[in-house]
């Protein structure tokens, strides 16, 4: 019968594409994709918009800032803007230096909660859940708490009294905050990699130390790698942070040019006129996250994934 | 002490976990020794009256004189934290839903759905770490509330865009109504910027509930409004009281909302250390007391698998 043609009629196909397109689901699921690609466009817009007007305001000049027929596209594009912020911001020195804290603070960040956090999700000490109460309790406490005291603290830095040294200005500070695990929402992290590891499976450790191989060996040979996904996560949470952060680089530091705080001198030269500011401001800000976007982008697939498998579920 | 076995040795199991409480060393040394001293200052600070001079500062006892000025004194304080208080409590539900919502779209499989999830984690990365400084001005919340904040003096540049204030205003809208609109749209701004993790959070969590136990479901013949109901709400309840808790801490911790602003006034403006020390531990306070009772209210709810 290979060669019949089947002829179907006009009526009879008119009858089926009826019955294929016209039913309640398929009518249900069609408008709900365009609603939902509304949505998701809407909103996509919405979070990329900000970054695209301060792309095209950066090459403005003042009068195209001010010039109300010019909304995208500037008449006489300048690169003046950027470049009197790069020397403002000071962008190679602040740049470097934002650069080498934000790494050593996510680096340490991320190791330290690590460590804390296995120490959480593993072993049942006396006292766990005192302790891991305190780690939320210092999730908990406004930064502007304890603002001063903990100025104080390095301003009048002492260890069993002895010191009183003053260790502001510099990198201690962060260094000693990040390497106990108390930075900014580390307690988040602590959190988060104690939750991966409880959801790990036993036997992985125990068949290394059937092997032979010591508490702390086995965490680094085993543990570690297996978490690489979420240690990724928490070190773009981590320098994300530490580059943006304006709070804790204003109350260190005072002379040390970091890059949130040389924002700060853009305002110096434009004496008083708001528009001027508004505009350097604006470019100020877009070149201090332009390096961020870029490590964000580098490293999002690692991010997505790892938030999709940390266990934060259980 | 420790359980010993009857050779008066920590036998292998409690030496084992002692080791882990080697593990977090590193916090309870830093706990211990850097923010419980602090915490202690800050309440120290808070019943006395700081003066900073050349090589230290002198503190005079002057009790709870602090406390009571926040109250009965300043007639700033309880506006500003009421009015933010107020705001908060709308935001929050309002976050948790629309976070949800938009995991649950995301959870669908679409084209481009890579890239959609890519967009809109990027206010979380973007947005953390930001404090306010009253005078370099917020850096990324800068691009982000430029947008938003209409009311603020700050020139928004979606407005001058869209015109959409000035089209509602020539349509013979009263101003009443446009104002009511303009907020809400600016509103779902923010909740869109500000629900970045909860939206991660909660995407994690619907994509661990297995598909067989939808699967069954369908076969029992459950529609889908039932399986919403009483099968993936169920699963996710554990994540929502994290989310809610998160999102009530985060957003206390929010500069947005005023209040925070005018605590870091107070002590760097007008020097008032302990004035401000207060009233942090005031605000500190109220926060703990509502997470308590969202907590402890949402702990109800959630159905924990076995």
């Amino acid at each position: 019968m290979a060669n019949t043609v089947v002829t179907i009629s006009k009526e009879v196909r008119i009858e089926r594409m009826k019955i294929k397109y016209l039913n309640t689901k398929f009518v249900a699921d069609f408008l709900w994709r365009i609603v939902r690609l509304v949505i998701i466009a809407g909103i996509s817009f919405m979070i990329l918009y900000p970054f695209i007007i301060k792309g095209f305001n950066a090459v403005k000049t003042i009068d195209d800032f001010t010039d109300p027929t010019v909304r995208f596209i500037s008449r006489n594009p300048t690169l003046d803007n950027i470049k009197v912020c790069i020397q403002k911001l000071r962008f190679q020195v602040a740049g470097v230096n934002s650069l080498e804290l934000a790494l050593l603070t996510s680096v340490l960040q991320v190791a330290v909660c690590t460590l804390i956090g296995y120490g959480f999700g593993r072993f049942k000490f006396r006292g766990r859940n005192i302790v891991f109460g305190a780690v939320i309790f210092t999730l908990l406490v406004p930064p502007q708490t304890i603002m001063i005291p903990m100025f104080m603290q390095f301003r009048f830095f002492s260890l069993f009294g002895f010191g009183g040294i003053n260790v502001l200005d510099s990198f201690t500070p962060f260094i000693i905050l990040s390497a106990t695990g108390l930075g900014l929402k580390n307690g988040l992290y602590i959190y988060m990699m104690r939750q991966f590891f409880r959801g790990m499976p036993k036997e992985l450790e125990e068949a290394a130390y059937i092997d032979g191989s010591g508490l702390f060996k086995t965490f680094l040979t085993i543990m570690v790698p297996a978490a690489v996904p979420m240690l990724i996560t928490i070190f773009l949470f981590s320098f994300s942070w530490q580059w943006t952060d304006i709070f804790y680089s204003a109350l260190f530091f005072n002379k040390l040019p970091v890059l949130t705080r040389t924002i700060a001198d853009v305002a110096s030269i434009t004496q008083q006129d708001p528009i001027m500011f508004a505009n350097l401001r604006n470019t100020a800000s877009m070149l201090v996250i332009i390096p961020l976007m870029l490590v964000y982008i580098g490293a999002q697939r690692f991010f997505i994934q790892g938030i999709e498998r940390s266990g934060i579920v259980g | 002490m420790q359980k010993m076995n009857r050779f008066g040795h920590l036998d292998l199991k409690e030496k084992h976990n002692l080791m882990g409480s080697l593990f977090v060393l590193p916090f309870v040394i830093g706990f211990v020794f850097i923010f419980l001293p602090a915490i202690y200052q800050s309440f120290i600070y808070s019943v006395n009256e700081l003066t900073l001079n050349a090589d230290g500062y002198t503190m005079t006892s002057v009790g709870f004189t602090n406390y009571i000025k926040a109250f009965m004194i300043d007639p700033y304080f309880k506006i500003i934290l009421w009015e933010s208080l107020t705001r908060m409590s709308t935001d929050i539900p309002v976050i948790l839903i629309f976070s949800f919502f938009m995991a649950n779209l995301l959870n669908q499989k679409f084209v481009g759905r890579t890239a959609a999830r890519t967009l809109f984690f990027l206010p979380v990365i973007l947005s953390t770490g930001l404090i306010a400084s009253v005078e370099a001005g917020n850096m990324v919340m800068d691009i982000y509330r430029s947008g938003s904040t209409f009311n603020n003096g700050m020139s928004s540049e979606l407005m001058q865009i869209f015109d959409l204030e000035d089209m509602l205003l020539e349509s013979r809208f009263s101003p009443q109504l446009v104002d009511i609109v303009l907020s809400s749209v600016y509103g779902l701004y923010d909740i869109v910027i500000s629900s970045g993790v909860q939206m991660l959070v909660f995407l994690a969590g619907l994509q661990s509930i297995s598909p067989s136990v939808f699967e069954s479901a369908y076969v029992e013949g459950a529609t889908k409004w039932e399986i919403f109901w009483k099968i993936t709400l169920p699963m996710i309840s554990p994540l929502i009281l994290v989310n809610a808790i998160y999102t009530v801490v985060e957003s206390f911790t929010r500069p947005s909302y005023g209040i925070l602003e005018f605590i870091k006034e107070q002590a760097f403006r007008n020097s008032q250390y302990g004035y401000a020390s207060a009233l942090s531990w005031i605000y500190f306070v109220i926060t703990g007391l509502i997470l308590l009772v969202v907590g402890a209210i949402l702990s109800k709810a959630v159905f924990y698998n076995e």
